[in-house]
């Protein structure tokens, strides 16, 4: 009994140390001569693997793109993925090592603001221009210049959900609902803000976990304190649960919702009716009728990868065109490149119009959309910018 | 345990420490971080080693307390503006006192009751951390904590950082391995041992837990405030309960109830997910998988195959 | 102000029992087979998927899709034994439960692979039926989540004091050596044991899909609540899980409500704490709730 123990003890033993040697060995990268490797940070695996895979998307198509046109400085672009799941730390393991293996002359990093703050110490250490997609407006408070946002700050998309509910909708007593984090609770204040400043009384603004299933204690205290309108910060899944709910409790006042809710994989969860009286907002108006450029990007990625792109991963197509253009004028120079993306104006993208104001954020308006009744197609409203 | 033995362990150790005297010579940027980050760990397992591998009180609360010591040095060198020099001892003691205070009340508890409150203690850190924004920055954290800086001499960058840690642990371990055998140590050990004869010999089970649980929190606190002080940020993510069981993991592999093991679990489970990147989508199953056949099919921790590796070359060359 | 308060107290139910059920196949387990099982919420998130692959990818009636999931569930309990408990059966507390975490790691991560991601939204039996109660708009779904957990709850309670082999499980329960030598085939009512956690899990995870939505991370936010719930109800009490998961459900709802949104949380961990602290033995416990 013992012996037979022992033999299936050693057994296992051996697997263990043949899986760890496997990859202990796994050779480093390195960027060969004639080809400009950068790095992307991009949640390939985890919870967040969603929204990261867009990125990922559409990264590998602007960098298939770049080399069929040319490459950038005369050589070959080489976007080298490292996985930073949804963890602080593994995304900082990541960009060290991706800083070691290839010295990249910039770097993408995540669209997820915690690992983007936790990230930026290392990208002041290692002086290398990184563009992020971090909403959170505590990254650019940091005033850090090697870091370059290519979406719409948090704090735009607050002033955007205030400004549609009163100015857009006419509403005077808005309840906020938002998610307790990084991302909802700075909206939450700073659309309170925009809210008082246009005439209109803020009833009421109610937290709820990331976690939470059940928002309707939060929901019936907004509608009681008299709310004609609500706000909801929230994520996809979440934001959807409180669709679900203003509809089952009866309510049918208007519901100005944030990005996350208008993601496809977030309205699918909605049933049409659920989403009758809601309006939301998105970092872009992405679609074929802004003209042919767009319309030509979204047919490429939808032949390519069969899924829309969103508007949260197709701002890194555009940064890595962006990256294109400054590496064929200045080389990979990381101070060169630095200035030039400071000094960035009026460049149109597929998502945005691109112009680097002092903190480093690059775009500075976004859409509002409406619903089409009965179906789940938002239907384009207008723009609203940061100005 | 045989004095041979005894030797040959400390002529191991002591090969290991001079190997890792040399080691970010030999290393890059990132490999030197995961190296400080393993040390880092170390001294917390060597911590949670007094908890549970002598007293044999089974808390899930050591990230919690990791967290305490990261917090307190952040907004006592940021907000308050201490040094690092000043507010790292501040943070280790402020630990400790919070320490005696949570344990002073649960440590009455046993078994999977004990886990529970403790789990209760740590889940509920990490709601304060996220909710009370104005002094622990919410989810957004705390950045822009200052590194450690000698007269004339930074040691911002990991390579240098490596040596505090390293002498860090160094200390860690010896202090420990002096208490271990030290009335304190025996004293634990005798509680977990055989808590109704000792108790029934009045030595004061309830104060022996605390102490044990204190040293535990000490030891935790220290790691935080390096741990803070090497990355400039600390967000309540990094304090969350499942590292709790991550420590407890790291005792469990290395092998608890031993200073060397607790050392060996650090590293090894700190290495773990860096050298199975590649495996994307299913490291976490073939990571649970593994530390689930380390528990079934070596309880004593992977020393306990160093002890069974050392026995068969002894006998190999008598 | 009645309305706001008869809302509260129906959803406060709902998610009460949800985590009743859950406490259940946690306490059933321990009692039984003295396994502190920490992937309890993993196998809750198993048995909504499940029903997510019956019900939404086979696109079977809900009629067929249930029965099928909560089979899948009781195998699944079957293999758990086999798998995890067997091998862990005699070893040290902290041991099973680092084991078990570990093990609900594997399963987290596997659904995450087979299911991915994106959420999905199970349909009820009731659909989105909304129905008048005292004033207050209620789903059907959520009277349909209590009245099932209470009806699998009385069940459960017949089976163990009022059948044969509840009584041998009852058995097992007190004195596992003394129920051998009575020639109760011990291991058969260890397989029984993590089939009914699997058939509970299954249950609550079913009921939860339409009113939560099914997500590859809902397991441990429902199980730490469950903790919550069994602690303050009474570690080995099938009374106390009920009134426990049915307090830390009302808690979360009307301390969102009347106390504070950010902190209701907070709140059910500081009274479980509190409770570990002044009445370790739970409001319904019987026995001596420190040992070992």
């Amino acid at each position: 009994m013992a012996n037979k123990r022992a033999v299936g003890r050693r057994k296992v033993l051996a697997g263990i140390a043949a899986t760890t040697g496997l990859t202990i060995w796994s050779p480093r990268l390195s960027a060969q001569s004639g080809e400009i490797a950068i790095g992307a940070m991009v949640p390939i695996t985890g919870p967040f693997n969603v929204s990261g895979q867009q990125y990922h998307f559409s990264l590998q198509m602007a960098q298939d793109e770049i080399n069929a046109k040319g490459g950038v400085a005369g050589k070959k672009l080489k976007i080298v993925f490292e996985d930073v799941k949804d963890s602080n730390s593994v995304a900082v393991n990541a960009y060290l090592k991706v800083v070691r293996d290839i010295n990249p002359p910039l770097v993408f990093l995540s669209s997820y603001t915690t690992q983007n703050l936790a990230t930026e110490p290392e990208v002041t250490k290692a002086q290398i221009p990184a563009m992020y997609a971090g909403g959170g407006d505590a990254v650019h408070m940091k005033k850090n210049p090697w870091l370059f946002r290519i979406r719409p700050a948090d704090g735009i998309q607050a002033l955007a959900l205030a400004k549609h509910a009163t100015e857009g909708l006419g509403k005077k007593k808005i309840g906020i609902l938002f998610v307790q984090n990084d991302f909802g609770q700075p909206g939450a204040i700073a659309a309170e803000k925009v809210i008082k400043a246009a005439g209109a009384e803020v009833v009421g603004m109610e937290a709820y976990a990331f976690t939470d299933n059940d928002m309707s204690a939060q929901i019936q205290k907004l509608k009681n304190a008299g709310a004609d309108c609500f706000i909801c910060i929230s994520y996809g899944k979440d934001g959807a649960l409180i669709l679900k709910l203003v509809k089952e409790m009866g309510i049918t006042i208007p519901v100005v919702a944030s990005s996350g809710v208008m993601v496809p994989a977030a309205r699918n969860l909605i049933a049409p009716d659920e989403l009758t009286n809601v309006n939301g907002v998105m970092d872009a108006y992405l679609s074929a009728e802004r003209g042919p450029e767009v319309a030509a990007y979204i047919k490429s990625f939808k032949d390519r990868f069969k899924i829309d792109p969103d508007p949260f991963g197709s701002c890194y197509y555009d940064g890595a065109w962006i990256l294109k253009g400054i590496l064929d004028k200045v080389g990979p120079d990381r101070v060169k490149i630095r200035d030039a993306l400071k000094a960035v104006k009026g460049y149109k993208g597929i998502t945005n119009t691109f112009t680097t104001d002092a903190d480093g954020n690059m775009v500075h308006s976004l859409a509002v959309f409406g619903i089409k009744p009965g179906t789940r197609d938002p239907v384009f409203i207008r723009t609203i910018s940061a100005a | 345990m045989k004095p041979g033995r005894n030797h040959l362990a400390v002529a191991a150790a002591a090969l290991a420490f001079l190997l890792a005297l040399v080691l970010p010579a030999l290393v890059s940027g990132y490999g030197i971080r995961i190296l400080n980050l393993a040390l880092i760990s170390a001294i917390a397992v060597i911590g949670l080693n007094f908890a549970f591998g002598y007293a044999g009180l089974i808390t899930l609360a050591q990230a919690g307390f990791v967290g305490c010591g990261a917090y307190l040095t952040a907004i006592l060198s940021t907000a308050v503006g201490l040094s690092p020099w000043l507010s790292i001892p501040a943070a280790v003691v402020g630990t400790g006192l919070i320490s005696v205070v949570v344990g002073l009340p649960m440590l009455r508890l046993k078994g999977h009751y004990l886990a529970l409150a403790t789990l209760g203690f740590n889940v509920s850190f990490v709601i304060v951390a996220t909710n009370w924004k104005s002094v622990m920055g919410g989810t957004d954290g705390i950045s822009g904590i200052p590194s450690l800086a000698l007269p004339g001499l930074s040691v911002a960058t990991d390579h240098r950082y490596y040596y505090v840690l390293w002498l860090a642990l160094a200390a860690a371990a010896w202090i420990a391995w002096r208490i271990r055998y030290s009335h304190i140590g025996l004293a634990m050990i005798a509680v977990r041992d055989d808590e109704i004869a000792t108790g029934a010999a009045s030595v004061g089970v309830t104060r022996i837990k605390v102490q044990a649980f204190a040293l535990s929190a000490i030891y935790a606190g220290l790691a935080g405030a390096l741990f803070a002080h090497m990355t400039n940020f600390v967000a309540p993510e990094d304090f969350a309960l499942g590292h709790s069981i991550i420590y407890l993991a790291m005792l469990i592999i290395g092998g608890e109830g031993s200073i060397l093991g607790a050392i060996a679990g650090a590293v090894i489970v700190t290495f773990m997910p860096e050298l199975m990147r590649d495996l994307g989508q299913a490291y976490m199953i073939v990571f649970g998988g593994l530390m689930l056949l380390i528990l079934i099919f070596l309880p004593k921790g992977l020393l306990s195959l160093a002890g069974m590796v050392g026995r068969r070359l002894g006998i190999a060359g008598r | 102000m009645s309305q706001q308060l008869v809302q509260l107290i129906v959803s406060g139910l709902a998610v009460g029992s949800v985590y009743a059920l859950v406490g259940l196949a946690f306490i059933m387990v321990n009692e039984a087979t003295g396994v502190v099982n920490f992937a309890t919420g993993q196998m809750v998130a198993i048995g909504c998927f499940l029903s997510v692959t019956t019900g939404i990818q086979m696109g079977l009636p809900l009629a067929a899709a249930y029965p099928a999931a909560l089979a899948g569930m009781a195998l699944f309990g079957i293999v758990f034994y086999a798998v995890v408990f067997r091998p862990l059966q005699d070893r040290p507390v902290v041991t099973v439960i680092i084991g078990t975490v570990m093990i609900g790691i594997v399963i987290q991560n596997s659904a995450l692979i087979t299911w991915g991601s994106v959420p999905f939204r199970p349909r009820s039996p009731f659909g989105r039926q909304v129905v008048d109660v005292f004033g207050a708009a209620i789903s059907a779904h959520a009277l349909f989540v209590i009245a099932v957990s209470f009806l699998m709850i009385g069940l459960l309670y017949a089976f163990i004091y009022r059948t044969a082999i509840g009584a041998r499980m009852r058995a097992v329960a007190q004195d596992r050596d003394a129920a051998r030598l009575m020639g109760i085939g011990v291991d058969r009512m260890f397989v029984l044991t993590w089939v009914i956690a699997g058939l509970l899990t299954g249950t609550a995870g079913i009921l939860v899909g339409p009113m939560w939505f099914a997500d590859v991370n809902m397991g441990d936010p429902i199980a730490l609540k469950a903790f919550a719930a069994i602690i303050i109800g009474g570690f080995s009490s099938v009374p106390g899980a009920i009134v426990g998961g049915v307090l830390v459900g009302l808690a979360e709802m009307l301390g969102a409500a009347y106390i504070s949104s950010a902190y209701k949380d907070g709140l059910v961990f500081l009274v479980m704490i509190l409770f570990l602290l002044v009445r370790p033995q739970g409001i319904f416990g019987e026995r001596i709730g420190q040992r070992a």
